[in-house]
């Protein structure tokens, strides 16, 4: 894992980072009116880091990730602010050029290994088709390189594999065939929206320590989106904690575990339960905490978590807190921040 | 194979029994027509055509017959069903294609469309025009589609399979018969049409929403790859079994419609039997239309394995 690493500023490295977030706020017209689900989002990845995202069902995690890739309905949800990719603001692209960062140096793994894959479509033809996409090569060759990724995802018989269609692989299966896909051109980002959430923890472990060592044999920086703080506790170099579609928090792993700042970020960590490594079986989600998330529509005046927080004062329901500077590394937004009392 | 073995017998008896319990007899219309009620002739051709015997017998004698392939003779012409549905057959399966085709063609291409441009102005007149089309009486558009293209354009000819008198052959034999395909064909297909484009329509709109398609574009696929390898491919299963289903409900349509434009084929033979009540003909009209519902339904099973990979073959 990476030494602490400061989001806000960092002198010893002064490279922009991969990926830049700025004030990004995606906004859904609805029946009802117009839902503003993520708001003045600024996230930062560098090259070869691992950044989970965290926070209850709704806060805009994969609205997030969908915004970074242009893949929200045009026509239901605008994106405003900019999302920087190695300086270029992918939300300017003209649709063409967006395409060719798709798949190529940014690429994306979904949650649902069972519904991602094409039913009449072989598994050989996904990769073939994404390799040829981005590379100009023959078949002969995309065929030999689809060959390759099956062996470096671990899936067995992959010359087999390679002819088979989806539904007679299992999830497990299906989900490294995504990864492969994912990374069939080196990406340099992978967007990894609940990798393991639909699988049995055995097979989660195991893409998990896939993903891992791809990272480490490959340098992708990867933004995990999970629900699984066990997860965060392992992989990730720094964690962002959303809520209601704002970071609340944004700090080093080690960190957040040691002395989360946030009674969002402390509400979800005694959620789960303590040595969450150990723990045998059962998939741990997390658990809510009391109270309900505010509906995007029609936030609470003041901080968004004051109606759920035990923490909160007077100012809480009057102003929002803004992201500053922590105690210690990191970022917070609350007025009260610090250990819980 | 069985299967369709055991559904041809059921038919055919079920046939059978409808058949006797309508009002009239053959001998009844052929005395009728002759103007002569003789009542020994009558009884004549009561026993000549077995028509004296018990309800059961008759039955059993019919499908007794059937089984050795033998359909009878047409209480009419004197000629052997068979003959006269053979003559008939290729005109009603020239127009069921040619339907088939068309709906399922332009049906495709109209729903494609609309699903992408769905909102717009091209959807808008395309779900008016399905709806008109899906609307309008088979019979009705066919006599309106007459007087447009024949009576006052004069651009079409309005009825039969092929000039009379003339000896056309080869390529200009085969214009000739298209030109007289081309109106009951649009009839014919335009109500199958108005519903493979509301059903292609649906199926792309519902399969455009799917992870998979998401996860197409996060690879970076044009817009027009992700319409035609993902979208549409997916989007066909369910037009293909809509079809299979249809192929019955056709061929009654096919009766309306080859009567309207005097076409040729079983439709109107089946439609000039029942009123002559020639049950021996009428019954093997009927055979035969379910012997070729059936091999079309195991055509589309065949067609369906090859699109869905889903569907292991052996395993049913
Ligand atoms: N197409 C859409 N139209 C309108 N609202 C939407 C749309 N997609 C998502 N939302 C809303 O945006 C909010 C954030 O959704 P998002 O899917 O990002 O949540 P999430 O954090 O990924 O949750 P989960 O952990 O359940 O996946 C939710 O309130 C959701 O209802
Ligand atoms: S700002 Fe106030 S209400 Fe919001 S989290 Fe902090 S203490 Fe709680
Ligand atoms: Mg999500």
């Amino acid at each position: 894992m990476a030494q602490a690493t400061d989001p806000g500023a960092d002198g010893a490295n002064p490279a922009p980072p991969l990926l830049r977030l700025r004030g990004v706020s995606v906004t859904f017209k609805t029946s009802k009116g117009l839902s503003p689900v993520v708001r003045g989002l600024d996230l930062d990845i560098r090259a070869g880091e691992t950044v989970a995202l965290v926070g209850e069902s709704g806060c805009g995690k994969s609205v997030t990730a969908l915004s970074i890739l242009r893949l929200l309905p045009p026509a239901h949800a605008s994106i405003g602010g900019s999302i920087l990719f190695e300086g270029r603001d992918l939300l300017s692209l003209p649709l063409k050029d967006m395409q060719d960062v798709r798949g190529d140096s940014i690429s994306m793994v979904f949650q649902e290994p069972m519904t991602s894959l094409n039913p009449v479509m072989t598994i050989g033809e996904h990769l073939v088709e994404t390799i040829r996409q981005h590379r100009r090569v023959s078949r002969a060759e995309a065929l030999r390189q689809g060959i390759e990724l099956l062996k470096a995802v671990r899936m067995p018989d992959p010359e087999r594999r390679m002819a088979e269609y989806p539904h007679r692989l299992s999830g497990g299966q299906r989900q490294r065939v995504m990864i492969a896909r994912a990374i069939a051109c080196r990406p340099k980002l992978l967007l990894a929206d609940e990798p393991t959430t639909a699988l049995d923890v055995t097979v989660q472990a195991q893409i998990l320590a896939l993903l891992r060592q791809l990272q480490q044999d490959f340098g992708i920086a990867i933004l995990l989106i999970t629900h699984d703080l066990r997860v965060v506790a392992d992989f990730a170099d720094r964690v962002v904690v959303m809520y209601a579609g704002r970071k609340v928090e944004d700090t080093v792993a080690g960190r957040l575990f040691g002395a989360p700042q946030h009674p969002y970020t402390q509400g979800l960590l005694a959620a789960t339960p303590r040595g969450m490594r150990d723990a045998a079986g059962g998939r741990r989600r997390l658990r809510e905490i009391a109270g309900t998330v505010p509906d995007p529509m029609a936030p609470p005046p003041g901080c968004p978590f004051q109606p759920r927080c035990s923490r909160a004062i007077e100012q809480c329901g009057r102003e929002l807190p803004l992201l500053g500077p922590a105690d210690g590394d990191g970022l917070v937004a609350c007025f009260r921040p610090g250990a819980a009392p | 194979m069985w299967q369709g073995a055991i559904t041809i017998v059921a038919i055919a008896i079920f046939n059978f029994c409808l058949i006797h319990m309508a009002p009239g007899s053959p001998v009844d219309v052929l005395a009728g027509e002759s103007g002569t009620a003789d009542p020994a002739m009558m009884e004549e051709l009561t026993r000549r055509f077995n028509l004296d015997q018990p309800f059961h017998v008759q039955l059993f004698s019919y499908l007794w017959n059937m089984a050795q392939l033998n359909l009878g003779q047409s209480y009419r012409d004197n000629q052997p069903v068979v003959t006269l549905i053979l003559a008939r057959l290729p005109a009603t399966l020239l127009l069921m294609a040619s339907a088939i085709g068309a709906a399922f063609l332009f049906g495709l291409l109209l729903g494609v469309v609309s699903a992408r441009f769905v909102g717009r102005a091209a959807d808008e007149g395309i779900s008016f025009f399905a709806l008109v089309s899906y609307a309008t009486p088979t019979f009705w558009s066919g006599l309106m589609l007459i007087t447009l293209f024949s009576v006052k354009l004069g651009w079409l000819p309005s009825s039969g399979m092929m000039t009379i008198g003339s000896d056309k052959t080869g390529l200009a034999f085969m214009l000739d018969v298209g030109r007289h395909l081309i109106l009951p064909t649009l009839s014919l297909s335009l109500f199958y049409m108005a519903i493979y484009t509301r059903l292609m329509r649906a199926s792309m709109l519902e399969v455009y929403g799917l992870d998979y398609v998401r996860s197409a574009r996060a690879r970076g696929l044009s817009e027009a790859r992700v319409a035609f390898r993902h979208v549409l491919r997916n989007a066909l299963l369910p037009m293909v079994t809509m079809v299979g289903v249809q192929v019955g409900s056709i061929l009654g349509g096919s009766v309306v419609v080859e009567t309207v434009y005097g076409w040729p084929g079983l439709g109107r033979l089946a439609f000039e039997s029942v009123g002559r009540r020639d049950y021996n003909l009428l019954l093997a009209i009927l055979l035969f239309s379910s012997v070729m519902v059936i091999v079309t339904n195991l055509v589309v099973d065949i067609i369906y394995t090859l699109l869905d990979p889903r569907i292991e073959h052996g395993k049913k």
